[in-house]
């Protein structure tokens, strides 16, 4: 039986016992919208970090992009402040406490909202492993969660930009000859060699869009994951326009954070993933993660799918689900 | 890091009442006027910028002598917005509560084409209904959001006509 005020079981479970609870969490000025999609009767639940900064992870709950967890488990996607289809005053307390903050106020209202989650594992993805980095560093925060996945995850900027450069360098270099619009490329790599380190947010935005030119080419066609129609986006219930329009509040945490330092405090079980087609934060972050962290040998895992880009869960779908899957039935 | 642009389909249900109706030609009964009007409307965007909105318009219309009309039309104003769904805040205590449906108070314009029927009202008055295909523009400090497209039923009283 369900409680007035607070709600211990799910709003809205189908036909099928899948859950399909949207509501928003109001904290320090920002409107949270959060997702909660699988399995209804699931006693692991998986909260979902996402990129950009500033990106969206409803809109991973809208393309279904995650359904094969949802047989197991129960998945939440939130969109951070400032980002995606959040609410409320965005433009303040853009900085990497509140982040973290929002992420433990967050797991509150999870655990105080679904009694059932047992077992909780974060996943965050490219920045998503940058802040879940920062969140599990913090006081006793990981003591809540079994696991720790990391996906194509950004914990030390500094190093994943110079890791990026150089993916983008040698993809050029090696492929020149094939590659369209030629005058570009050369541009693109001179450009490349004349930023040896990445010292301001320009530098940045100069290395990391390359990137995204080359994942652009490397990537194309290999997605395996049936985007949604034009239609469907079309009228897709989420999103907001020009997505990413605060980055310039969190340059210096871009440029030069690095959750190094304090990984060796995380000791929960992390599976990390990372794609050999990835220019945009390279295999490098992967075994630089393995290393830091202070999990036992034992129980922290380096998956490298080696056909795969950013979007990990797109390109070797089956793999990177049953890696994923296998982590989980190990800890939960 | 990635970006990208998403926009998303609203659907408006408003009432305006025309303050200057001005004629800008008129050849038989077929007319081509100017309209300034205040506007209230609704806008629906399901889970996300749903509001109440009150906008000044300004629209020009092809008036036929059949009464069915074709405009186009641009409009700024305020959105007051509404959240969709139950909002959780923590209280002092640690405890989650229900909290308001408060959203963002945003600067909006919006712009389209319509069309629309007239009909004389038992006291004299035009009434028109309009079906409008347009889009919205969301701003506020800190988020912004676009509709790409709009459906729109307008409800319009006009003056007491002689």
């Amino acid at each position: 039986m369900c409680s007035l005020l607070m709600s211990s079981c799910y709003n809205d479970i189908n036909e099928i016992g899948q859950i399909s609870d949207e509501f928003y969490l109001r904290h320090k000025g920002a409107d949270l919208p959060v997702w909660v999609r699988g399995n209804a009767d699931a006693n692991t639940f998986i909260i979902f970090l996402h990129g950009g900064p500033f990106d969206t992870a409803i809109e991973h709950a809208v393309n279904g992009e995650f359904e094969p967890l949802y047989d197991d488990y129960a998945m939440v996607f939130f969109d951070q402040r400032g980002a995606g289809y959040s609410h409320g005053h965005q433009n303040v307390n853009l900085n990497e406490d509140q982040f973290v903050e929002d992420v433990e106020v967050l797991l509150q209202l999870i655990q105080e909202k679904y009694s059932q989650a047992e077992s909780i594992f974060l996943m965050g993805h490219s920045y998503g492993g940058y802040l879940g980095t920062a969140f599990l560093n913090k006081d006793n925060n990981q003591s809540n969660f079994k696991g720790w996945i990391e996906l194509a995850g950004a914990h030390n900027n500094p190093l994943n930009w110079l890791a990026s450069r150089s993916f983008s360098i040698n993809y050029i270099e090696q492929n020149i000859s094939e590659l369209n619009n030629r005058e570009e490329w050369d541009e693109n790599l001179n450009t490349l060699y004349n930023t040896p380190e990445i010292s301001n947010f320009e530098e940045l935005l100069t290395i990391n869009g390359i990137a995204f030119e080359v994942a652009a080419v490397l990537n194309s066609g290999k997605s395996t994951f049936e985007q949604p129609s034009w239609l469907y986006n079309a009228s897709s219930p989420v999103g907001t326009d020009f997505s990413q329009h605060h980055l310039d509040k969190v340059q210096d945490m871009l440029v030069n954070g690095n959750q190094n330092p304090g990984m060796s405090r995380i000791i929960i079980p992390s599976l990390l993933i990372y794609g050999g087609e990835d220019p945009i934060v390279p295999v490098d972050l992967g075994q630089n993660g393995i290393d830091f962290l202070g999990t036992p040998i034992e129980d922290k895992f380096l998956v490298i799918l080696q056909s795969s880009g950013h979007s990990l869960w797109e390109f070797e779908r089956d793999i990177f689900f049953d890696e994923v899957k296998t982590f989980i039935s190990m800890y939960e | 890091m990635q970006g990208y642009n998403l926009v998303f389909p609203g659907v408006e249900i408003a009432y305006q009442y025309p303050i200057i109706n001005h004629i800008i030609s008129e050849e038989k009964q077929n007319k081509f006027v100017a309209q300034l009007s205040p506007v209230v409307d609704f806008y629906v965007q399901k889970n996300n910028h749903t509001g109440i909105g009150l906008m000044g318009e300004l629209s020009l219309q092809y008036q036929s002598s059949q009464r069915i009309n074709f405009e186009i039309y641009g409009g700024f104003g305020i959105l007051a917005g509404i959240l969709a769904g139950e909002i959780y805040e923590q209280n002092a205590q640690g405890d989650f509560e229900k909290s308001n449906f408060k959203g963002n108070i945003y600067q909006s314009w919006k712009a389209g084409l319509g069309i629309s029927k007239s009909v004389l009202s038992k006291k004299g008055r035009m009434l028109s209904y309009h079906l409008r295909l347009g889009a919205r523009y969301a701003k506020t400090p800190g988020a912004i959001t676009v509709s790409n497209v709009s459906f729109g039923i307008i409800y319009t009283l006009s003056k007491k006509e002689n």
